[in-house]
């Protein structure tokens, strides 16, 4: 016996829970109600709900509409009688608030145990990693500033896109922080902000390095290395964002956690095409670093001349 | 008297030089109207003219002298379109009997065969400088128009000879004769660079094709053409190797010179106090561009030097500059993709030899689609045996056969040392 009133959002998250002792209960605005729902759709008394036996079966709970000026609907908007039965666990829906009405016998699953990424989730939120992912990403920037800013004159300017970096970092934790709020109640802004830190640190790092990977082991400009390893950067921050975005339910909201991620993959798929179609510029290599940060043999002039002939042959 | 002696000499035997037969520009059109043409280019579908250019008669008078590029529509796209001339009143289809495609050259005759009219002579003597000279042709379509201008003897730094004539040849001339004030065809009016620089292709090249376009009966077309770039390239190539590169000094590197009399060279350089960047470019060229149509021309040869210096610069930040200066060079002769297939390239690291430095090279080569045993190659190798200073060395060929490139590989190469 008794009544269990959960207002809930449209995804099904729990907002406020109570428990009542007594087999009937009125819902409504004014402050008389035993359920009360600040929704200026909802009558001053709404409605009345009771109980009738354990609430196991199909009519256990009877909801009798005061003659509100909205009406009473069910999840699915289907407008109920003046008097409609319900059984435990459905969700009754007044003016724009959401409803379940349950009996406090009905047993409830056990706790989920908490997932590994959630658990890293609390590393990654620690005052001390989100100092050292901010400083390193910076201090990447900034490298990558120095060393090509030589031959520019206003040096300034050039430092300040380190902060417009950083601008955009925070902007993209804060677009995800949003959604988050939005559809669990759950922003987690230096979560999403330690993520992107961590992604734009591998970007650099690779961008940084990647000429001289080129050049020891003697890959071409648009090679498949290149290639795999932006996909697997770009697949790596697709990951994260969707399994800390949102228990992800529909299609739709993985579509929406990989609007940036997908920017990326597509502009990569058009250079793709573009590599394959006819390009009037030699795609030629133009990595250079002295010897010494040079690791593989050499060749001579002769086996260069030599291997310079196959080209002739290709198509 | 013996001055009057040889004066009448000239009168008794040759009287076509009496005073009278010089010709003026009102006579000279008066006489040779009736050889000179409109060559059309219809397209077949619509029945419209897609371009316009000039012919003249030659040889026997049933053969039309024009340029290549005036009639390469109909080697390229054969049916598509088709050349036509309008002799009083009566419109005849021309066909391609021959070309020379280096030489920017066609001769056509009438599928009818018939004789068309009075050839015009071709002049093999050599003029002076400032002699006057007659161009005619239709320019811009506005009708046969004749223009005066002076002969200014063969363009300079050119593999492929051409006449400088000082005066306006316009687009639609193109295939017209350029005349002597003799009645002679001295060349054949091809390009021009504005302000009263037109070039004419001499007559002597066209002599020589009207001699020998029985050997191109039973050949195709893209063969020819194909056969003649070979022969150019290699007779140019061999003229750039012949004989030792000299050598020039840029900065503190040996670098090769002018290597040709066919190059005209240029330098530059810059030192930017600022942030201690030092730049020096040396590098040489050739004006020749031989047109296959409208997307497409082969012939360039080109190479340069550069050399960079920063000394108080790191050596990472000094190569990341080099990289980003030397990333945009690209080949100098006009392609699409329905003429050649996509560059491939070779990136290799070369040991130092006894004649140049270690480098880092790329050697990319690009085949034709339609023109056997040709190719375009460029190449860009980076010196990086020191820490704050560079030397860049590139050349492009364009039209050239896999040995003449190999030869010339070789040699530039190692074209480039430090001092």
């Amino acid at each position: 016996m008794g009544i269990v009133v959960e207002i809930i959002n449209r995804t099904g998250h729990v907002q406020h829970c109570q428990i009542f002792d007594k087999n009937s209960i009125t819902v409504g605005r004014a402050y008389t109600n035993d359920v009360v729902i600040a929704d200026t759709y909802v009558d001053p008394v709404h409605a009345s709900i009771s109980c009738s036996g354990d609430g196991n079966r199909e009519t256990d709970f009877t909801c009798q509409d005061h003659s509100s000026v909205n009406g009473i609907f069910d999840i699915k908007g289907r407008k109920q009688k003046i008097q409609s039965h319900w059984h435990s666990g459905q969700v009754i829906s007044l003016g724009k608030t959401l409803l379940r009405i349950t009996s406090p016998s009905i047993p409830v699953p056990p706790a989920t145990r908490l997932s590994a990424w959630e658990k890293a989730s609390d590393i990654l939120t620690q005052t001390r990693v989100i100092i050292f992912v901010s400083s390193l990403c910076l201090l990447l920037a900034t490298i990558d500033v120095y060393l090509s800013s030589f031959a520019v004159a206003d040096k300034a300017s050039e430092y300040t896109a380190v902060l417009y970096l950083w601008l955009a970092l925070v902007f993209y934790a804060g677009i995800f922080a949003f959604l988050g709020k939005a559809f669990r109640q759950d922003s987690r802004f230096w979560l999403y902000y330690t993520l992107i830190c961590g992604s734009t640190i591998l970007v650099m790092s690779y961008d940084l390095l990647s000429g001289l990977i080129f050049f020891n082991l003697n890959l071409g400009v648009s090679s498949w290395f290149n290639i795999i390893a932006y996909i697997l950067i770009i697949a790596l921050l697709l990951n994260f964002s969707i399994r800390f975005a949102l228990s992800v339910k529909t299609i739709t909201r993985i579509a929406i956690v990989s609007i940036i991620p997908s920017l990326v993959l597509i502009n990569l798929a058009i250079q793709m095409k573009n590599d394959s179609e006819f390009n009037w510029r030699p795609q030629y290599d133009v990595t250079a670093y002295t010897q010494t940060l040079y690791l593989a043999k050499p060749k001579t002039k002769a086996d260069v001349l030599t291997s310079s002939q196959t080209l002739y042959k290709k198509r | 008297m013996r001055v009057f002696l040889l004066f009448l000499a000239c009168i008794f035997l040759q009287p076509a030089l009496s005073n009278s037969d010089y010709y003026s520009a009102d006579t000279l059109f008066e006489n040779f109207s009736q050889s000179i043409f409109k060559v059309r280019i219809v397209d077949i579908s619509s029945g419209s003219q897609s371009s316009i250019g000039t012919g003249f008669l030659v040889d026997d008078g049933s053969l039309l002298a024009t340029n290549f590029h005036v009639i390469s529509s109909l080697i390229n796209k054969p049916e598509q379109y088709r050349a036509e001339i309008e002799l009083s009143g009566k419109v005849y289809t021309l066909e391609v009997v021959s070309f020379d495609v280096v030489h920017d050259l066609a001769i056509l005759k009438s599928s009818t065969q018939e004789i068309l009219g009075q050839p015009l002579a071709l002049s093999l003597e050599s003029l002076n400088k400032g002699h006057s000279l007659y161009s005619i042709g239709n320019p811009h379509n506005i009708g046969m128009t004749v223009v005066e201008g002076t002969y200014n003897g063969l363009v300079e730094h050119r593999f492929i000879d051409s006449i400088h004539f000082s005066g306006s040849i316009n687009s639609g001339m193109s295939g017209g004769p350029t005349i002597t004030n003799r009645g002679n065809v001295i060349g054949i009016n091809v390009a021009t660079m504005g302000d009263q620089v037109g070039f004419l292709v001499p007559a002597d090249k066209l002599d020589a094709l009207l001699s020998r376009f029985d050997t191109h009966k039973n050949l195709d077309h893209h063969d020819l053409i194909s056969q003649q770039l070979v022969n150019f390239s290699e007779q140019a190539i061999d003229k750039l190797l012949q004989k030792p590169w000299p050598s020039e000094a840029m900065v503190n590197a040996k670098v090769a010179g002018q290597i040709s009399d066919s190059l005209s060279c240029w330098g530059d350089s810059h030192n930017n106090k600022e942030n201690g960047l030092k730049t020096t470019s040396k590098g040489c060229r050739n004006q020749d561009s031989i047109y296959i149509n409208r997307h497409f021309t082969v012939g360039s040869i080109e190479y340069e030097y550069r050399h960079f210096s920063a000394d108080s610069w790191n050596s990472f930040s000094f190569y990341e500059y080099v990289n980003q200066i030397t990333s945009g060079a690209t080949a100098g002769n006009r392609t699409n993709k329905d003429d050649a297939n996509n560059y491939i390239c070779q990136n290799s690291v070369i040991a130092a030899t006894e004649k140049s430095f270690a480098k880092k090279m790329s050697y990319c080569v690009r085949s034709y689609k339609n023109i056997k045993n040709l190719y375009d190659t460029f190449y860009i190798a980076t010196s990086i045996d020191q820490s704050n200073e560079a030397i860049m060395e590139h050349f492009t060929l364009s039209g050239v056969t896999e040995i003449s490139a190999h030869r010339f590989l070789d040699r530039f190469m190692e074209s480039a040392s430090w001092e």
